[in-house]
């Protein structure tokens, strides 16, 4: 077990958070072989070696996380608020990088098979969103007052409607409670995850009324703006910080789940994912053994669909086009444009094999051939300069939620990335067929991805 | 965010290598036609997939319009401004609910309960009033004056929905020359847990299954003028068919005219259905749809807190959500010799006059819906007792045949075919067919088994 004091010390003091700045042209030549490279057999290999590496991280900032918000909760206090919001945001960036290891049948998502059975499918627990943020606690609605009905103002049984709903008990805020609540009624009742723990952290910040008018936080650079009283002397201060703890507790839980699919030595399911994807179970497991060529396709179109469909569209051109704050990721705590950096970064990670500056055996786009590569690469660093513009935009002049109103220069920057990044999913049809894989444009674009 | 992926890659090679040799078969090879708008992979989000060849402003209005298809409304007051307003009454909160894969709706659902993609609609007759007179004028119908045109089945908080449907067969054998017995159920649906009273019993309550979404975009390209060719309402070429076209009321254009999408063509086009889909199914607001679906006596509907904008989908999103709907790709089916047989059968007894197969769009492309889009008289069977515009209630829209194949995929279990899903196969809905389509029904009853067995599987396959 991790010495969680330790860790939490030790992870604060590096919030600054990664740009983009080892450049692809360099990753992807020279520079990197000089790099230590963890031994690995073939692509699939370094695969679940970056994979185990990313999690582990993920895991370990969720643990930190959920320190924070317990050192809070015994305490709460301006400080301890600051470090919970703080500790959340260094979660972020690791956890967003292992969002490429979506859309692969693999075990954050998978919905059917023994690889469901084993893990769960606890993309939607961990990391639903939109979320109708109503249901969890109070929100300011068209008349600036605020709304009830939700699982903080509940005593006893709270039912969260829409279809098919079933009552819960949320008398004491648990996370088992949560869990039953969570997609209970419809794809939008979100009650667990990071999403759900950012409401709480930092509240709304949006005016219900008009989103241009922004009214109910002021200003380009401010998020969400919960105040602390929220904490300690408004009614129901302990049911927040109860429902804090409860799904914190379940982030790391259900990270622990996840991260153990990628573990080396199989034991149960632990460690039997990364076997299976590499081909190394016998016995009785070995019919779970998947085809490497089968493995390979499922994991590029995955990178396909996630960078086209997934990142570009939902998650960049929907929020630039429609325009509406509540279809950007991270909406409360104005975190998106790191979203948007960090899964992009996920992307590079595994497309060149390295994971903070390591590298871990060859990669696809070595597989390429010269021309393609260099294609690749020019595209990549076109989108690398527009995101690191995003980025810092959101920290210098206004959050990205101002950069996609249509007044804004940076919405035809976003309106280009996104674009790019659709072109960069395209390319993994190329990739794929470097590896001897056959996919078409169809298949990189995934009509279901809307899918809550 | 967001999860689900399922990915079926295996004949995807063979198929494709087959789907040229199809292409070049039929001689509609064209340099960006028939590919763009087609695909011969028997997939189960085909139908999901965008049409090749769009910019990327194209594609942007495509991923808008999809976004607010699938994507869950909620109630208002919410913060996700965009997309509240769901309700007070509704059945669904996304569109996608009842069009799973943009295909046919399902008459069970996974728990084996109803599905909501059978709705239930009510009208009653005229009582010769202007107000009546003016609804028949622009609604094609008079709804309820308590439930309203359509049965809620859920509501949002505080707010009763108005009833369920309870499906419930009886058994009718039908005997063919040949001796073989088939079983076909006729359908005992009813409404129950009524929450706002009785229904008097003048009133019709008509059961339709969710449509599929397949082509489109393709329908509605088809020119008034070669679907009125075949309009035929006094049958002077004496075949039997008469074929007549449905003038309705276009919200849009305020002005009559021609109807092709819904079980009985009372809709003139695919953004005026959308919105009206969206209104009776989901309780939202649009141009051409600005009242919530409440009636006068629904109290705690009408207090319901409403969204602050008057329209919860606005025109730009409206016309993204068509625009979606008309441009993803279509199924067609590989031109095997199978196929080819049973598209002989299908044509010499004479389903090919109703579900006709050839419609030119451009020069490069001929489309096969298996309709015509225009009302016959399908008999005394399957008559719901309710008229829609010109649409008498034995009238119904001959029912577009392409894309049904993929259903399967999709649901994992065959279509239930007709308006209210009440057939379980293609012969039983062949059988069910009367009136005009008598004739062409007893000409399938008194094919060989083999043969009646080929066409049921080239339906089957289309």
């Amino acid at each position: 077990m991790l010495n969680k004091t330790k860790l939490f010390a030790a992870s604060l003091s590096v919030v600054t958070a990664i740009a983009l700045t080892g450049c692809v042209t360099t990753t992807a030549n020279d520079a990197m072989t000089k790099m230590e490279t963890v031994k690995s057999k073939g692509i699939l290999g370094s695969y679940a070696n970056l994979a185990l590496a990313n999690y582990t991280d993920a895991l370990n900032d969720a643990i930190v996380l959920e320190k924070a918000i317990d050192i809070f909760a015994s305490n709460p206090s301006a400080t301890n608020f600051t470090n919970a919001k703080k500790a959340w945001l260094v979660s972020r960036e690791s956890y967003g990088q292992t969002e490429i290891f979506r859309l692969a049948n693999g075990p954050i998502d998978a919905e059917e098979g023994w690889v469901a059975d084993a893990y769960g499918a606890l993309e939607g627990q961990l990391n639903a969103w939109p979320l109708d943020e109503n249901m969890i606690d109070y929100t300011i609605d068209a008349n600036g007052a605020k709304t009830s009905g939700n699982i903080i103002d509940t005593m006893g049984t709270f039912n969260p409607g829409g279809e098919d709903a079933q009552a819960v008990n949320v008398k004491t805020i648990t996370e088992d409670a949560l869990s039953a609540l969570n997609e209970n009624g419809g794809d939008a009742n979100v009650s667990t995850g990071y999403h759900a723990i950012e409401f709480l952290l930092w509240g709304q910040d949006q005016d219900y009324s008009n989103f241009l008018k922004d009214s109910v936080t002021k200003g380009a650079l401010t998020a969400g703006q919960r105040p602390l009283s929220d904490f300690t002397t408004a009614k129901n201060a302990d049911r927040r910080l109860a429902y804090l703890k409860a799904a914190a507790s379940k982030v790391v839980n259900d990270l622990t789940t996840v991260k153990s699919a990628w573990v080396k030595d199989v034991n149960g399911s632990n460690g039997l994912y990364q076997a299976a994807l590499q081909g190394n179970l016998s016995d009785s497991n070995s019919s779970k053994n998947i085809e490497s060529s089968e493995a390979l396709k499922q994991i590029i179109a995955g990178m396909g669909v996630f960078m086209k469909s997934e990142l570009a569209n939902e998650r960049i051109a929907v929020a630039v086009l429609t325009p509406s704050e509540e279809d950007e990721h991270s909406c409360f705590s104005d975190n998106t444009h790191r979203d948007i950096l960090n899964n992009y970064l996920g992307f590079r990670n595994v497309l060149t094999s390295t994971y903070k500056g390591q590298k871990f055996g060859n990669s696809l786009l070595d597989t390429l051939d010269a021309d393609s590569k260099t294609r690749v690469i020019s595209l990549m660093k076109s989108i690398e300069e527009k995101i690191n513009s995003v980025d810092n935009a959101a920290k210098t002049s206004e959050h990205f939620d101002y950069q996609i109103k249509s007044t804004s220069s940076q919405s035809k920057v976003i309106v280009k990335l996104k674009n790019e990044m659709r072109k960069l999913g395209d390319e993994m049809v190329n990739v794929a067929k470097a590896n001897g894989i056959d996919l078409t444009s169809d298949d990189v674009t995934d009509a279901e991805e809307t899918k809550i | 965010m967001l999860k689900k992926q399922k990915f079926n890659f295996s004949f995807f090679r063979l198929v494709l290598t087959k789907s040229l040799v199809a292409v070049f078969a039929t001689g509609l090879f064209a340099v960006n036609n028939t590919g763009d708008f087609f695909s011969t992979k028997k997939d189960k989000s085909l139908m999901l997939k965008p049409i090749s060849g769009m910019n990327d402003e194209q594609y942007d209005k495509f991923i808008l319009g999809r976004s607010f298809f699938v994507i869950p409304w909620v109630e208002a007051p919410s913060a996700t401004t965009a997309r509240d307003g769901l309700g007070p009454l509704f059945n669904a909160n996304t569109c996608v609910s009842c069009h799973a894969g943009n295909g046919r709706g399902t008459l069970y659902n996974k728990k084996g309960k109803p599905s909501r993609s059978l709705v239930a609609r009510l009208s009653i007759a005229s009582n010769g009033s202007f107000e009546h007179k003016e609804l028949l004028n622009k609604n094609g119908f008079i709804p309820h004056p308590v439930y309203g045109a359509q049965i809620s089945i859920n509501g949002i908080h505080g707010v009763d929905f108005e009833a369920r449907v309870k499906i419930d067969f009886e058994k009718i054998k039908v005997k063919f020359p040949d001796g073989e017995i088939d079983e076909l159920l006729k359908p005992k649906y009813e409404l129950i847990n009524k929450n706002y009273g009785k229904i008097l019993e003048d009133t019709a309550t008509t059961y339709r299954i969710a449509p599929s979404l397949h082509g489109l975009g393709l329908i509605e390209k088809i020119s008034n003028e070669d679907i009125l060719k075949n309009v035929d309402e006094n049958d002077s070429n004496n075949d039997g068919i008469s074929g007549k076209a449905n003038m309705v009321y276009s919200p849009k254009t305020k002005k009559y005219e021609l109807g092709k999408y819904t079980w009985k063509a009372s809709s003139s086009s695919v953004i005026e259905q959308s919105a009206a889909a969206a209104s009776s199914d989901m309780g939202l607001t649009s141009m051409y749809f600005m009242n919530e679906n409440c009636t006068s006596s629904q109290k705690e509907c009408n207090d319901a807190p409403k969204a602050v904008h008057k329209e919860d989908i606005t025109p730009q999103r409206l016309e993204a959500i068509s625009f979606y709907l008309k441009n993803t790709k279509a199924y067609k089916p590989k031109q095997t010799q199978e196929f080819k047989e049973g598209l002989e059968i299908f044509e010499s007894i004479g389903c090919v006059k109703c579900h006709a197969n050839n419609f030119k769009i451009s020069d490069n492309l001929t489309i096969s819906p298996y309709s015509d889009f225009l009302l016959h008289d399908m008999g005394e069977q399957l008559s719901d007792n309710r008229n829609e515009f010109n649409a008498s209630s034995k009238e119904w829209r001959t029912s577009p045949l392409w894309g049904f194949s993929l259903h399967e995929k999709i649901n994992k279990k065959r279509p239930r075919l007709l308006h209210d899903g009440r057939a379980r196969d293609f012969q039983e809905a062949i059988l069910w067919h009367g009136g005009e389509a008598n004739s062409v029904k007893e000409n399938y009853m008194n094919l060989p088994k083999q043969t009646r067995k080929k066409l049921l599987k080239f339906l089957g396959s289309i």
